[in-house]
């Protein structure tokens, strides 16, 4: 494993409102890297947005429903080593079946089921937890 | 809920609805069913233009909005085209192939005058 050469973590609400704010300190965090690819940064804010928006309108809300313990928080990580960025998000849910889900054929007329088709196919590679309540998701450098 | 509006201007049968702020999971529901409620008054409009200029960003929940009006232009026979979408917006639309259902202009004016 390399070592990395930025690793920070965030936490947000279930609100929203929070990830603009969010992407713009992760997209600081990157600029003050040594990574410069424009590209994957574009790539990366698509990703991060749907990814955000699945935490809050199904994590959270799922978690909510089936308990009211739960701490509602979003726990964000972001890693650049030389050779990859890495973004993760853990929501409180229950997670789903990742496994059975196709990522590969986007609707046509269908109104929903775009979000994680479009982290798919922006993204080098896309990582589930066992449970699928934590999403990573990898861009290669160079 | 995040701040946003629609404003809606027709002319003869060509409407163009105007988003203003970020169409996102959290407001898309809200923004579709207040687009077709007002686009219902105008039983006229046959071309509707989604002028985007104003919106920062639009998900995968936005996409399903305009797939919504759409279809619901193409219930009453007329069309729909899209115009001035930023660059991470057209990046969006690229992914999710929208393009190939929906025209894109890049400025109001050419949509207005080829749609």
């Amino acid at each position: 494993m390399q070592k990395p050469e930025l690793e920070k973590e965030f936490i947000i609400g279930c609100q929203a409102a929070e990830i603009t704010p969010l992407l713009k300190k992760v997209l600081q965090e990157i600029d003050s890297s040594s990574l410069k690819a424009e590209e994957i940064k574009f790539n990366l804010e698509l990703a991060a947005r749907e990814m955000l928006a699945n935490a809050i309108e199904h994590g959270c809300a799922l978690a909510a429903e089936n308990s009211s313990r739960v701490e509602m928080k979003i726990r964000i990580e972001l890693k650049i080593t030389e050779k990859e960025l890495s973004f993760k998000v853990s929501d409180p849910g229950p997670g789903f079946a990742w496994q059975k889900y196709n990522l590969e054929t986007m609707p046509r007329f269908e109104e929903k089921g775009r979000g994680l088709k479009m982290i798919y196919q922006v993204a080098d590679q896309i990582k589930f937890n066992s449970c699928g309540n934590q999403i990573t998701v990898i861009f290669k450098v160079n | 809920m995040l701040e946003e509006s629609l404003e809606l201007l027709v002319e003869k049968n060509t409407a163009v609805l105007k988003f203003d702020g970020e169409v996102i999971f959290d407001n898309s529901n809200q923004l579709k069913e207040e687009a077709k409620e007002r686009l219902k008054g105008k039983t006229e409009v046959d071309k509707l233009i989604i002028d985007l200029s104003k919106v920062p960003y639009l998900d995968s929940s936005g996409v399903g909005v305009l797939l919504s009006l759409f279809k619901f232009m193409r219930t009453r026979e007329g069309s729909l085209a899209i115009a001035e979408p930023n660059a991470k917006i057209r990046r969006v639309f690229d992914v999710t192939k929208m393009t190939e259902i929906i025209p894109v202009y890049m400025s109001l004016e050419e949509a207005v005058n080829q749609n």
